[in-house]
């Protein structure tokens, strides 16, 4: 059966690149946005029409990628999650994104849904909330960096980096 | 290994005097675009030296 783990490859780059879009999109565009955007009183077009959509498929790619991270690690699963020989380097990177994609459904959505008034809080809850779906965002951008370094890895990183 | 400790804790509190003497504060470096780009950097060298070194 070599047909899953090809469909599982392509999948898992898909909702790869749209998840780590969407992250960069956040980090690079959106937050900045909102600054410049809440200056000149035009922010609800964003928190409104934008973000909620931009997280919806944020959070749902985020466990498409995982689980078809894991269909393509199919028999070496365990021997990546438990860096075994040959298997550290996609095992550091599949440990990194699994923090990542815990970060998401955990830390992430729940304050962003307080933030954008998808569940009742107070102001003060909505400040909190605020900082830390930013830090929790910024940390998740700062995973995918070694993220992506160790999940590219193939031929080249063996040539250059002996991995 | 508790002198170690104790010199860990006399030079934070040092350098925490020397920034505030100064006028300056630490800062999280994840409340900047830059600052995050920069230590996933940090991260990712420190991670590659570790698998290169201890798991391969």
């Amino acid at each position: 059966m070599e047909l899953i783990p090809a469909l599982a490859r392509w999948l898992h780059f898909l909702a790869g690149i749209l998840w780590i879009g969407l992250l960069y999109y956040f980090n690079f565009v959106q937050v900045p946005a909102l600054k410049a955007a809440a200056a000149d009183g035009t922010a609800a077009g964003i928190t409104r029409h934008v973000a909620p959509r931009a997280l919806l498929y944020f959070r749902w790619s985020a466990v498409v990628t995982w689980l078809a991270g894991a269909a393509l690690l199919g028999g070496n699963f365990v021997g990546a999650f438990t860096l075994s020989k040959g298997l550290a380097g996609i095992g550091v990177g599949a440990w990194l994104g699994t923090i990542m994609l815990i970060n998401v459904w955990v830390l992430i959505w729940p304050n962003q849904q307080k933030v954008l008034g998808l569940v009742p809080a107070t102001d003060e809850e909505k400040n909190k909330a605020r900082r830390v779906a930013l830090l929790t965002s910024r940390t998740n951008m700062m995973l995918s960096l070694p993220m992506l370094f160790f999940m590219a890895g193939g031929l080249t990183h063996k040539a250059g980096f002996g991995l | 290994m508790s002198s170690d400790k104790a010199a860990i804790a006399r030079m934070t509190r040092r350098i925490g005097a020397m920034c505030n003497q100064r006028g300056m504060t630490m800062k999280n470096p994840l409340d900047s675009i830059w600052g995050t780009i920069i230590s996933g950097l940090v991260l990712t060298a420190i991670l590659y030296l570790a698998v290169k070194n201890f798991l391969t």
